[in-house]
């Protein structure tokens, strides 16, 4: 029998060849594909804008996560799904990379994903944006630490986009359909846009999603914003850096498993610092590189 | 009077023995282009052309006075234009020694944010930071 999608004159071989390409494609473009619409409102603060994110499952069905840009009040915000308003609270929200935690009153299938909480390897990676409009491509470009002469709190992934930049919290996946991050903003530059690493959206969701805040590690040591070099200016007294043997002049080259190359690599590896949680801390002393592990305890203001 | 034969012979025996000796005329030929030459070298140098001036000066005759006491008002004239002039010196500004102070650049600056906030306007905090 004639098969209704092939040309006379194809032949079968060619045909199935192009029946498989296209199974492959349906394969690949399958973890795409099942995620419902999940769209967050956060009205206006007083004198700011609102703000439109997607919210991403994170743990279960009940926890997601959203952007909240400045500007925004984080404490009414209206979920819907597919269109379909759903009844949803703020359990969590950090200022510092303005992610909000929303627990829906009722399990949502959604679909979780797993997420890619070592994102190190994903800084130049093929990746795919789940959008309204459906998965968009893009391209992970390197780390952004700094933004004019602004050092950020924790680095973001660059991303390149093949089409228009994909509104806030849109999660980014890998080829595995693990989450990588989320998208943060625009760059303000043709496609390109800031995503929070995975990671970073674990460590906030870690202290906030309980109804806490984000509460870094400390260990008792001063930087120079101003200093490329990562050079430790004064240690402070009766701290874990003092406790440890950190001394002033010597200069970071680790903090667990980040490299630190200069400043803004210190602050970003400082933002994940858990308290009561051991690091090893590495630096050079002169000519010799030596190692401590430190206890990073809450910071002494709190 | 006619000579006689015998007087005849007594003057072509003369005549014989002034004859210049063979080679003579080409000797004297070689030196006289020999003279000439070294007269020609002595000519091109400076002396030489000294020595044509002042031959010159001395086939003009009694005009020669006036030549001169032109070329020596242009001299002066060329000489008090092209003399330079003294350069002006304020002396009322005293004297004092230009001191040079390298001041190196300010250094750029740099903010740490404290919230995720990446508008043009958001300030952060500078200098020493605590971790």
């Amino acid at each position: 029998m004639q098969d209704p999608g092939c040309p006379r004159r194809r032949r079968p071989a060619q045909c199935l060849g192009w029946m498989l390409m296209a199974s492959a494609a349906l394969c690949v473009a399958e973890p795409v594909a099942v995620l419902p619409r999940l769209q967050v409102d956060f009205p206006a603060a007083s004198g700011g804008k609102v703000s439109e994110s997607t919210a991403v499952p994170i743990n279960g069905d009940s926890l997601l996560v959203a952007v909240v840009v400045p500007g925004a009040d984080a404490g009414n915000p209206t979920l819907r799904m597919g269109g379909r308003l759903v009844p949803v609270r703020l359990v969590g929200y950090d200022p510092v990379s303005r992610l909000g935690f929303l627990k829906a009153q009722d399990p949502l299938a959604a679909g979780s994903r797993d997420w890619l909480l070592d994102a190190g390897g994903s800084a130049a990676a093929r990746l795919q944006a789940l959008t309204p409009g459906g998965a968009v491509n893009c391209r992970s470009n390197g780390w952004v630490k700094q933004v004019g002469g602004k050092v950020l709190p924790l680095a973001l992934l660059r991303v390149n986009f093949d089409q228009a930049v994909p509104p806030p919290g849109s999660p980014l996946l890998d080829s595995g359909g693990r989450v990588v991050g989320i998208l943060f903003q625009e760059s303000g530059s043709g496609n390109t846009g800031y995503a929070i690493p995975a990671e970073a959206v674990h460590r906030v969701r870690r202290d906030v999603s309980n109804g806490g805040r984000l509460v870094r590690g400390w260990l008792g040591l001063t930087l120079r914003a101003e200093n490329q070099s990562p050079q430790i200016v004064r240690v402070l007294p009766g701290s874990p850096a003092a406790a440890a043997g950190i001394r002033p002049s010597d200069v970071l080259l680790g903090v667990g498993p980040r490299r630190i190359s200069d400043y803004a690599d210190a602050a970003n590896a400082f933002f994940y610092l858990i308290p009561g949680q051991p690091v090893v801390v590495k630096v050079l002393r002169g000519a010799e590189p030596l190692e401590f592990t430190l206890t990073p305890a809450k910071p002494q203001a709190e | 009077m006619k000579p006689s034969v015998e007087q005849l012979e007594n003057l072509l025996a003369l005549r014989r023995d002034e004859r210049p000796e063979e080679g003579y005329w080409q000797d004297f030929l070689c030196e006289f282009h020999q003279r000439q030459r070294e007269r020609a070298v002595v000519r091109t140098g400076l002396k030489g052309f000294f020595g044509r001036v002042s031959e010159w000066i001395s086939d003009l005759g009694p005009s020669k006075w006036a030549y001169g006491a032109g070329l020596a008002y242009a001299t002066v004239a060329a000489m008090a234009l092209l003399m330079p002039k003294d350069a002006e010196v304020d002396q009322t500004t005293p004297a004092s020694p230009v001191n040079y102070q390298v001041i190196p650049a300010p250094a750029p600056t740099v903010e740490q944010l404290d919230e995720l906030d990446l508008s043009p306007s958001t300030q952060g905090s500078a200098g020493e930071q605590v971790f």
